[in-house]
């Protein structure tokens, strides 16, 4: 069954068909959870909390969108908030606001003075760089960035999980490769 | 192209938003500006790199866990609007239909139409709560159940039955009420009066 009969059966009473929705999308929403907010247990209750509001209000998906949509919109809400909240300190929300207008605001650069053949070393623990490059992007690109590179949603499918029209997530995935090329280019070439 | 409108598109080539045209001009400057070709291939390289990061495997029991909590923390899911009417409305006229045999029952022992009318008056209050049990005088026949399709003996000889329960008379009861029922002792004064009577 396809995700939009899975919810229809769900909402006639089978309690099974949601319980197929879930074990479809949880490895998924997992990682995309924690992409963006770096905790993975932390992750795992906001993914069970997604599931949770997306069964409280099944009778509201429209079966002309992608299942998979609807829910990621919801995932990456919950991840917004519990970004949001951790930030409460005002210093916190200062450097959060700092770097975000930086990040849109720099021009877009790319030189190649930084190579630096030395570097060896940090080959050993490529992966982790790479990991951390992705978690250092701003929260607005990193979405974005995630969604795309690593979830392969299209740009509309990005537009409409986040909430923002075409032309700014365009934008802001250019700028989250650009600042993650500068990132990672040290380490791979 | 200058390197500046490549970074600035980039993204447009990458992802092939553009006529072939254009990749043709992206592609001639990448061929000119070693700085622009490097900057394609780090990007590429680390996509790879980063889909290769091992995604954070889901707790063995995060579906259990969750089918748990959506069965203990949420109501059952209601059923569409049009259905629930009827639903009510049936479960209105079911509860009219119990009630009603619950005084039909009552009026086969109980001479006292007063008392079937309060009750026919709403004294007993169909409903899924208990109602409070009316003040019933003292009888001298055995009480009548509500029709709950649970088989009650009736009670005998005569016995005065104290009611104690609110719910008694609720024709949701599904057994007997809880009775505390009382031997009723011959008055002596009665029986002396009849026998000089009948002397």
């Amino acid at each position: 069954m396809d995700d939009p009969q899975l919810a229809a059966a769900s909402l006639a009473g089978e309690a099974r068909a949601f319980t197929v929705l879930a074990d479809r999308y949880h490895a998924r929403l997992l990682n995309f959870i924690h992409r963006m907010i770096g905790d993975r247990d932390r992750a795992e209750d906001l993914v069970q909390e997604t599931f949770v509001r997306v069964y409280k209000h099944l009778h509201r998906y429209d079966q002309n969108r992608k299942f998979s949509t609807w829910a990621y919109t919801i995932a990456g809400n919950l991840a917004k908030n519990e970004l949001r909240n951790r930030s409460r300190n005002p210093l916190v929300l200062f450097q959060t606001i700092k770097k975000n207008w930086e990040a849109d605001h720099r021009p877009l650069e790319w030189e190649d003075h930084r190579y630096k053949p030395d570097d060896l070393f940090r080959k050993r623990d490529l992966r982790a760089r790479v990991e951390e490059a992705v978690a250092e992007l701003p929260e607005h690109h990193r979405v974005v960035f995630v969604l795309r590179e690593l979830e392969g949603k299209t740009y509309e499918e990005i537009s409409e999980i986040t909430g923002v029209n075409l032309g700014t997530v365009k934008s802001r995935l250019n700028r989250a490769r650009n600042a993650f090329a500068e990132r990672i280019a040290p380490l791979i070439d | 192209m200058d390197c500046r409108e490549f970074l600035g598109r980039y993204s447009d080539y990458d992802d092939s938003l553009i006529p072939p045209i254009e990749v043709e001009r992206f592609r001639a400057h990448m061929a000119a500006c070693g700085s622009c070709a490097r900057y394609d291939r780090v990007l590429r390289k680390g996509r790879m790199l980063a889909r290769q990061i091992p995604a954070p495997r889901p707790s063995e029991d995060f579906v259990p866990r969750l089918t748990r909590r959506l069965w203990s923390e949420l109501p059952r899911r209601h059923p569409a609007p049009g259905t629930a009417t009827v639903a009510a409305v049936g479960a209105t006229l079911l509860l009219v239909a119990l009630s009603s045999l619950g005084l039909l029952a009552r009026a086969r022992t109980d001479s006292s139409t007063g008392e079937l009318m309060r009750m026919a008056l709403g004294e007993v209050v169909p409903g899924p709560t208990a109602p409070a049990a009316p003040a019933m005088p003292d009888r001298t026949g055995p009480p009548a159940f509500p029709v709950t399709g649970v088989a009650v003996p009736r009670a005998w000889p005569a016995e005065r039955v104290d009611r104690g329960i609110a719910s008694s008379y609720s024709p949701l009861v599904t057994g007997p009420p809880a009775y505390r029922v009382e031997r009723e002792r011959p008055s002596l004064t009665a029986t002396t009066s009849r026998r000089r009577t009948l002397d």
